[in-house]
């Protein structure tokens, strides 16, 4: 089925289609049209659309409206009275979790957020780097060094870590943000290794040829060229680096003694004791707390999602 | 030429042929630019370990005195231990049954967010708020007043007259409630396959539903094939990332494997030789087995990925 | 190509580098100058009321004792371990340790211990023989214990009111009293009327009243297959009478926080704890609590089996390069009363009486409580059991595994016990260097 070249189809698409769906409605709309009158079933669609997501989206985040609810709670009633309803707000779950622990609970925020900052950067740099070299360069050992960068992903980290302690801890980085940071500037996290390199084969070659013309050489087509376009798999990066350093309990446990070093996991533990009282109001008020950046960092972190390939060509 | 035609002609990730016959590794200089950090990192931090933990897994260390030479002790051991071999099992159980599960409620989440959804942003956020809470020490709890034999599924359930079990302490269904946990927090991949769904070109798609065709026609001709690169990363990480699950079955089973060891994943059993019963020369012994399965399983990946996987380079 | 040897050169590197740093010598403790004050590590687990009192206890310290600084490591019980282990196979571990009675043979037995006793700074004058054999393991002193613990039934007086059940006199009662009490709880009260004990130290108890033990002091196992069979027996009795909860509630009720277990939730009549948390289950259930001996087979309260075991102790690290100071501030920490009226029962009661003497004003009506039974069944208890052996660490887990097993069904109470004893047996004898 052969159809009129590409670009009469652009120029007549309508302007303003929030997204492919828009287009395809049959019945109402044709190639040409700029607007469309959904009809009354297509309303009704829409409307069992948003009920069932809405559903489940209760279903998947009931159980954080619960500790929600419960940091709001007097600790002694928190698994006394289940369920969502409150009678009335306690926000002292808040003051006394804020100084409940050596030092207020902003010094761990603010631990948390250093080392988060140093692996998000240094996941960016470093990854996109290597991720570049898999994908877009011709080199000798290329397969051996990719499948040796996939291996790394394979051992259980919790064999390795007795070594790199010893490692680390012969040249002094113990009890200091280091070792937590600077392995993310050396592209330890292979993962997004094999995530952006995946992305970067999706981007068409004749971008990096057509920069090739221009004289543009490999750093430049990095930079000019291929970052641009990966902004998702970027933002990807950035958003799960985040989330996985901000909640990464076992190895900030391990090379982290004092406690105005600790960071927000290691701290949240600090309020639950196997063996007599916790306070489970205060737990929560500070997990709830610890939520927020990164919660507030995939909202803003997702926006970059959004941007994709609008073209495709660069002329 | 239409443009499904076009995209049926894209090079499949095949050996590399069409017009190449000498190969000159011609970007040996910039490789080494690019690859420095990487490499070492690789070597300082990773490789020396790495081997360090293969030469323990010859030993009897024991984290406190001087490691010795055991030969294959270990390797025999583990061969005639049940308890490893359940936890082989567990940790398989989980990886078949969770990852097609949480994979594919992930894939179906991203495409229905995809299109121009109102309040996209919302249930974009919504559904990847377990994913933040999914290894935090809350989530036990949080687990447990779901879960738990007299927790709110078991409440509603009493509603229409059944009588839910223990679902995370009964040993037939503990597993399930990790699988469920695991599938719960879908929003890592999901997000992935939503950045990989935006680089899809939308001219695409307005250009073949010109040529009538239909959402079926669609998904199978442009968005699979397009997000093909995608799914295969998704598949492969997933997989590594199952076999080699922790956090959760620590979290929910309290670091026990229970109740019966029916949650005793391979790293939790792992963990529990080296740290537990200082026994870090079978632990080593067992990370290395395990290491060669999920090799295995990763390179079959990547073997059947050329029947399926499009890339446009 | 140039590139690969540089790289399997620094490759070769780094590896011997590491591997030099497993076998060999290490940074040790914490010191900084040679002259200057020395430097202490010191690490604990707890919660923010410990870490706070121990604070507190740190700087009276600091202030008594201007040449010794101290860096303090608090911890979690849940990650405490590994942190301990991961340190000490770096040869850095702290100097002054809060260790357990499940650990202290894995260490000790290791030899990652200081020999307290060889430490004239630790005065050990004021401690009775069974405390400080509590720490002794292969003839060293691994650890002075901090304070006295001792099992008790918990009778939860509201619940019993509830039920209309008399409390039973816990000098005269066996086995079979516990069961027909807990019974008539249930159909009184609408829960439960026990819950279980199900850790190694109340089958610790159960062994010693047949003349059993867990560990025997040349660290093997002590006990028959048929000893712990009928202990797992009793457990499923109590589960078939609906006396106590079906399998799965009791799993749950295992390994829950203690706020949300059935005892805290005035959900059951009786339940076991130990004596140092009276104080958060009072809280918890709103409720008096009376604490009860442990039932015999015969009713008399000389066979049934209690022993103090330490709550806790206090260690040094055999590595240390400064094993003075560390027994030094051992020393603070278990003989001096400025500490203990910081600390007062939250390590446990300790057994030396000038520090009894010195918190008594400052005992809580819980604390009195438990206190008094502890003096209550001192002239009852027999020999103090042996220190678990290395290697043991992780047979209490797989008692609760099979215990487990018996309840839901899975398993006969011998094979079980069978079962139970082989692993133990081969988790000591692996060992075994």
């Amino acid at each position: 089925m052969t159809t009129e070249s590409a670009p009469r189809v652009t120029t007549d698409a309508p302007r303003n289609a929030p997204g492919p769906d828009q287009a395809h409605r049959k019945g109402s709309t044709t190639a040409r049209g700029t607007g469309y009158a959904p009809s009354p079933r297509q309303r009704a669609k829409s409307v069992l659309k948003h009920a069932v997501l809405i559903t489940a989206a209760i279903i998947m985040i009931y159980p954080l409206l619960w500790m929600i609810a419960s940091s709001f709670r007097p600790s002694a009633d928190v698994f006394r009275a289940p369920g969502l309803w409150l009678t009335e707000a306690h926000t002292e779950n808040y003051a006394t979790g804020w100084n409940a622990l050596t030092s207020p609970f902003g010094t761990y925020l603010l631990n948390s957020a250093l080392v988060v900052l140093g692996a998000v950067i240094g996941n960016l740099v470093s990854c996109s780097m290597a991720a570049y070299a898999f994908a877009r360069l011709d080199f000798r050992g290329k397969k051996w060094m990719f499948a040796a960068m996939l291996v790394t992903i394979m051992l259980p980290i919790h064999v390795v870590i007795v070594p790199q302690y010893i490692l680390f801890s012969q040249i002094g980085w113990v009890n200091t943000f280091a070792p937590l940071i600077v392995p993310k500037f050396l592209a330890t996290d292979a993962f997004f290794i094999f995530l952006m390199v995946q992305f970067i084969r999706g981007i068409p070659r004749e971008l990096d040829e057509a920069a090739r013309i221009d004289g543009a050489g490999h750093p430049r087509i990095f930079l000019q060229v291929i970052l641009p376009l990966m902004t998702p798999a970027l933002a990807t990066t950035t958003i799960f680096t985040f989330i996985w350093t901000w909640s990464d309990f076992f190895s900030q446990l391990i090379y982290l003694t004092s406690p105005d070093v600790f960071t927000v996991p290691v701290a949240l533990r600090s309020f639950v004791d196997a063996q007599s009282s916790t306070d489970w109001g205060a737990m929560f008020a500070m997990s709830v707390v610890s939520l927020l950046p990164v919660f507030i960092a995939f909202l803003v972190g997702q926006k970059f999602l959004v941007k994709g390939i609008a073209t495709t060509g660069i002329k | 030429m239409s443009v499904l035609a076009e995209l049926g002609s894209l090079k499949k990730s095949g050996p590399k042929g069409q017009g190449r016959v000498k190969r000159t590794f011609r970007d040996n200089r910039a490789a080494m630019v690019f690859l420095a950090p990487w490499i070492v990192g690789l070597v300082a931090i990773t490789v020396g370990p790495m081997l360090i933990s293969l030469y323990l897994s010859f030993t009897d260390y024991n984290l406190i005195q001087d490691p010795n030479f055991i030969g294959a002790d270990n390797f025999t051991r583990m061969m005639q231990d049940d308890r490893f071999w359940n936890s082989l099992r567990v940790t398989l159980t989980y990886v078949i049954v969770g990852v097609p599960l949480q994979l594919g409620l992930a894939l179906a989440v991203a495409m229905a967010l995809d299109k121009g959804l109102k309040g996209l942003p919302f249930y974009r956020s919504v559904f990847y708020l377990p994913s933040l809470l999914g290894s935090s020490v809350a989530v036990a709890i949080l687990w447990k007043q779901m879960f738990g034999t007299s927790g709110l599924v078991n409440q509603l359930l009493a509603m229409v007259g059944i009588t839910g079990p223990g679902w995370i302490s009964d040993p037939s269904t503990a597993l399930g409630s990790i699988i469920l946990l695991h599938v719960w927090t879908f929003g890592s991949p999901m997000i992935i396959f939503l950045a990989g769904l935006r680089q899809i070109p939308a001219m695409y798609y307005e250009a073949a539903a010109v040529d009538g065709a239909g959402r079926a026609t669609r998904f199978l001709k442009i968005t699979l094939p397009l997000l093909s690169p995608i799914i295969f990363f998704n598949l492969v990480l997933q997989i590594i990332g199952a076999f080699q699950s922790f956090t959760q079955a620590f979290i929910v089973s309290g670091g026990t494997g229970g109740p019966s060891d029916s949650t005793m994943f391979f790293t939790l059993y792992l963990y529990q030789r080296g740290f537990g019963q200082f026994d870090m020369g079978y632990a080593s012994a067992m990370a290395w087995v395990l290491l060669v399965i999920v090799g295995a399983f990763t390179a079959i990946n990547f073997y059947a990925s050329k029947f399926w996987v499009f890339y446009d380079d | 190509m140039t590139t690969l040897t540089r790289r399997s050169a620094l490759a070769l590197f780094t590896g011997t580098a590491a591997l030099g740093a497993l076998s060999a010598c290490g940074t040790g403790g914490g010191s900084k100058a040679a002259d200057g004050p020395v430097t202490l590590r010191v690490s604990w687990w707890g919660n923010d009321v410990r870490n706070n009192q121990t604070q507190q206890v740190i700087d009276a310290f600091q202030q008594a004792h201007p040449n010794i600084k101290i860096q303090a490591e608090p911890g979690v019980w849940s990650g405490y371990w590994d942190k301990l282990a991961t340190q000490t196979a770096a040869n850095d571990a702290p100097d002054v340790i809060q260790m357990d009675l499940a650990y202290i043979a894995e260490y000790g037995g290791r030899g990652a211990l200081l020999d307290l006793s060889k430490q004239s700074q630790l005065d050990l004058s004021a401690f009775d023989q069974n405390t400080i054999k509590a720490g002794q393991y292969n003839g060293k002193l691994n650890g002075i214990s901090t304070g006295q613990n001792a099992l008790a039934v918990y009778a939860n007086v509201n619940v019993f009111k509830k039920a209309g059940v008399a409390i039973p006199d816990d000098t005269k009662w066996t086995w079979d009293d516990y069961l027909k009490t807990a019974q008539a709880l249930a159909a009184g009260a609408g829960n439960y009327g026990s819950s279980y004990g199900l850790t190694d130290q109340s089958l610790n108890i159960w062994l010693r009243q047949r003349g059993e033990q867990l560990y025997t002091q040349d660290g093997q196992t002590g006990f028959t297959v048929d000893g712990v069979a009928s202990y797992m027996d009793f457990q499923k009795k109590l589960m078939d009478s609906n006396a106590a909860p079906p399998a799965s509630v009791a799993q749950e009720d295992i390994g829950a926080p203690v706020e949300q277990t059935l005892a805290a939730t005035n959900k059951t009549g009786m339940s076991f704890w130990w004596t140092n948390q009276l104080a958060p289950l009072t809280k918890a259930t709103g409720s008096d609590i009376k604490l009860l001996r442990l039932p015999s087979r015969d009713g008399n309260p000389k066979d049934d089996g209690l022993y103090y075991k330490p709550s806790m102790y206090w260690s040094a690290s055999s590595r240390s390069k400064h094993a003075a100071e560390a027994a030094t501030f051992i020393d603070y920490l278990v003989n001096s009363t400025d500490a203990a009226k910081i600390i007062t029962t939250e390590r446990g009661f300790s057994t030396s009486q000038k520090i009894q003497d010195a918190i008594k004003p400052q005992l809580t009506p819980t604390d009195k409580t438990a206190l008094d039974y502890l003096t209550a069944i001192k002239p009852e208890l027999g020999e103090p059991p042996a220190v678990p052996p290395t290697g043991s660490s992780k047979a209490a887990d797989a008692l609760g595994r099979h215990t487990t097993d018996v309840l839901f069904g899975r398993a006969s109470a011998q094979d079980a016990a069978a079962a139970f004893k082989s692993e133990a047996d081969s988790m000591i004898k692996s060992a075994k260097k």
